[in-house]
């Protein structure tokens, strides 16, 4: 073949897209990648998350365990690397400590938990100085990923490697014939693109707040609120609706999002707002997908694939994971392919 | 009505003033300062509540009712809207150590939010080698908007600013019933205090939004705190009136935080400042009846000295300083 690199395709721009490319441009030197987008920046999925690591297994009743767990310490093993770098605050990817707590019934800790820098259950004296009335919770040390810094970070790194970045609808595989592999990150997008019936919409609305004197996460583990501080902007929100696929924001749900916060932290009333978003989630029923394929096509065209969605909630958390194993796919077609040869 | 004059407007000095206008309600409080505001000692701190016994001497009672009473107050304040005025937030961080050593003791542990031993797996996770840590959850207040805060209480109430700089406590006698001495390094000259050095602190104040945690290195004084909109970095700490900017200091202390963070190299400096801290063998907390050669008395309540800790027991020693004022007062006439 002489010396033409090997191309491979991704298909879709979020973290998931972009940490799975980086990861192939490093683990496969020998190949060119090119992603494929019609969302790039401001107008991904991942571009408003919050963005705080908390891999919470919940969202997933069919999940493969040892399997999460291998994305779950490999995600935090690289983002507790940049978070003590000189990177950091390009990245967005900082240390944080928070509140997560419960009202009723105990709540254990999410699987990711074992992973981040501590967890520790809050006393009863400790629970009592917190407003609300929360029957337990813990204090945790972990990381945030603030998305808008870590997916321009990434694609800085992606174009730096030489990686190619095409603004195309891909509306089949198909189109991608030339390739010798194709990475589908395309989220909701799977849903008409594979299709994947089991892709689902979960809307999501939040707040950005200025607000600098919070230095603490707090999510509710039993009504959804939280607030995540980002790197200039406090994130505020506790929006979580199935199949809703609307995309404005509502005065709703900003008074949703303030019922929920409100008695834990009042100062929340006083910061200015600076911008709303809304977010549809890319969920998928049991579990996300992340496996290889190989597609047949009327046109005689054999595409191998390696799936990358369906993350729900948890999508910025295990980026990098995620974008390692795909990694490992991709050698693992590639190796297959040059086996027949 | 009472006329009490406070010296000095730094946060010693307006928190005991605000002290006394809460508590007494039929007194008319002065403070009378040669420096406010941005030009106080206590502007530049990083106003991390962090009891310090190795630093700050005072008898182990005191010491504990007065950061009890302050840690009171600020986590009382902080529950409200009233939190960002008064730049009263709640913070987390490591102290780090080189050696296995130290330990911290319980009663000191039990001025804060709360201090657990930090595991070895975190622990490595901070660069720079360090043998133990703790992590801490407590609070600031921060100068920057914590002065103000206490000013616009201060005002509200009826209370009067004079600028001047007190070079006798004579020149306060019958015109204000009891004085409060609050006057920091002042007192060196004010009071002819020997007791008093000056510790010289030198600390830069970066953009740097993604540190949301403070670690305070103890062995070599290194530090960050996180404050609302800006970083402070500090590590120096000598015996030393300079209050001359120095180059050289501030590129020992960036050789040395960087280490422990790097990701501040790339952080904007937005301010530089010095300051020197009162700092006094023991902390001065007590009243004086000063008698004059012209048969003259002045009832004083001193509340100097307070070193690194002088934002953190701001509140705790007001309270103190207005018992003892209210002493005075019930006390038998002169």
């Amino acid at each position: 073949m002489g010396s033409k690199k090997m191309q491979i395709a991704v298909i879709g721009a979020g973290v998931a897209g972009l940490a799975s490319a980086l990861n192939i441009q490093t683990a496969l030197p020998q190949t060119q990648v090119t992603i494929f987008c019609d969302k790039k920046d401001t107008e991904t999925t991942s571009y408003g998350a919050g963005g705080l690591f908390r891999a919470n297994e919940a969202y997933y009743p069919d999940l493969d365990l040892t399997k999460f767990r291998k994305y779950v310490q490999s995600s935090f093993e690289f983002y507790d690397k940049v978070a003590h770098s000189e990177e950091a605050g390009k990245a967005g990817i900082f240390v944080i400590s928070g509140y997560e707590l419960y009202h009723g019934k105990r709540v254990e800790p999410p699987v990711g938990h074992d992973y981040v820098y501590s967890c520790r259950e809050l006393s009863k004296e400790e629970l009592q100085r917190i407003p609300g009335n929360y029957s337990g919770g813990y204090f945790v040390t972990t990381l945030v990923m603030e998305s808008r810094k870590y997916l321009c970070w990434m694609m800085e790194k992606f174009v730096k490697n030489r990686g190619r970045l095409v603004e195309r609808k891909i509306q089949s595989f198909d189109e991608l014939s030339d390739y010798e592999v194709v990475v589908n990150c395309s989220g909701l997008g799977s849903y008409h693109l594979v299709p994947d019936p089991k892709v689902y919409p979960s809307r999501g609305s939040l707040i950005r707040l200025n607000a600098p004197w919070i230095k603490h996460y707090y999510i509710s583990m039993s009504d959804y609120g939280y607030i995540i501080p980002n790197t200039d902007m406090v994130v505020i929100g506790g929006i979580n609706q199935h199949d809703r696929e609307d995309t404005h924001f509502l005065q709703e749900d900003a008074d949703v999002i303030m019922s929920k916060l409100e008695q834990y932290d009042p100062s929340l009333k006083t910061a200015e707002v600076v911008n709303k978003w809304v977010g549809l989630r890319p969920c998928r029923e049991g579990t996300f997908r992340l496996e290889k394929d190989i597609r047949y096509f009327p046109s005689g065209s054999i595409i191998k694939i390696v799936h990358n969605y369906g993350h729900s909630h948890i999508g910025i958390s295990l980026s990098w994971g995620s974008g390692c194993e795909v990694a490992r796919l991709v050698q693992e077609l590639i190796t297959s392919h040059t086996s027949k040869l | 009505m009472t006329k009490i004059a406070v010296i000095g407007a730094g946060a010693v000095g307006m928190a005991t003033a605000v002290n006394l206008q809460q508590q007494l309600h039929s007194a008319q409080v002065t403070v009378i300062a040669d420096k406010f505001g941005t030009d106080t000692t206590s502007h530049g701190a990083g106003g991390l509540f962090r009891p310090a016994p190795d630093m700050v001497d005072m008898p182990q009672d005191i010491f504990v009712r007065c950061h009890r009473q302050s840690y009171e107050f600020f986590s009382q304040v902080v529950q409200t809207e009233e939190a960002c005025d008064a730049g009263i937030f709640r913070i987390s961080g490591y102290l780090v150590y080189r050696d296995t050593e130290p330990v911290i003791p319980t009663y000191v542990k039990d001025l804060v939010s709360s201090i657990h031993e930090v595991s070895e797996k975190e622990l490595r996770s901070i660069p720079g080698n360090f043998k133990k840590g703790f992590f801490v959850q407590t609070l600031i207040m921060e100068p920057k908007y914590y002065l103000p805060w206490l000013t616009k209480k201060f005002l509200k109430q009826g209370g009067i600013f004079l600028k001047h700089k007190v070079t006798s406590f004579q020149e306060l006698v019958g015109v204000y019933d009891i004085v409060v001495n609050c006057c920091g390094y002042g007192a060196v000259q004010l009071c002819n205090d020997t007791k008093m050095y000056p510790h010289r602190g030198q600390v830069a104040r970066v953009k740097a939004p993604w540190l949301k945690q403070f670690i305070l290195s103890y062995s070599d004084y290194s530090y960050y705190i996180p404050n609302s909109e800006t970083v402070v970095v500090g590590g120096i700490s000598q015996v030393s009136e300079d209050l001359q900017y120095s180059k050289e200091d501030e590129a020992s202390m960036w050789d040395r935080v960087l280490k422990f963070e790097p990701s501040l190299k790339n952080a904007e400096v937005v301010d530089r400042w010095v300051g020197i801290r009162p700092c006094r063998n023991p902390v001065r907390l007590e009243k004086e009846v000063i008698s004059f050669q012209d048969g003259r008395k002045l009832k004083v309540v001193h509340n100097y000295g307070h070193g690194h800790s002088g934002i953190t027991l701001s509140w705790g020693t007001g309270m103190e300083a207005t018992k003892f004022v209210q002493e005075h007062l019930t006390s038998s006439k002169l």
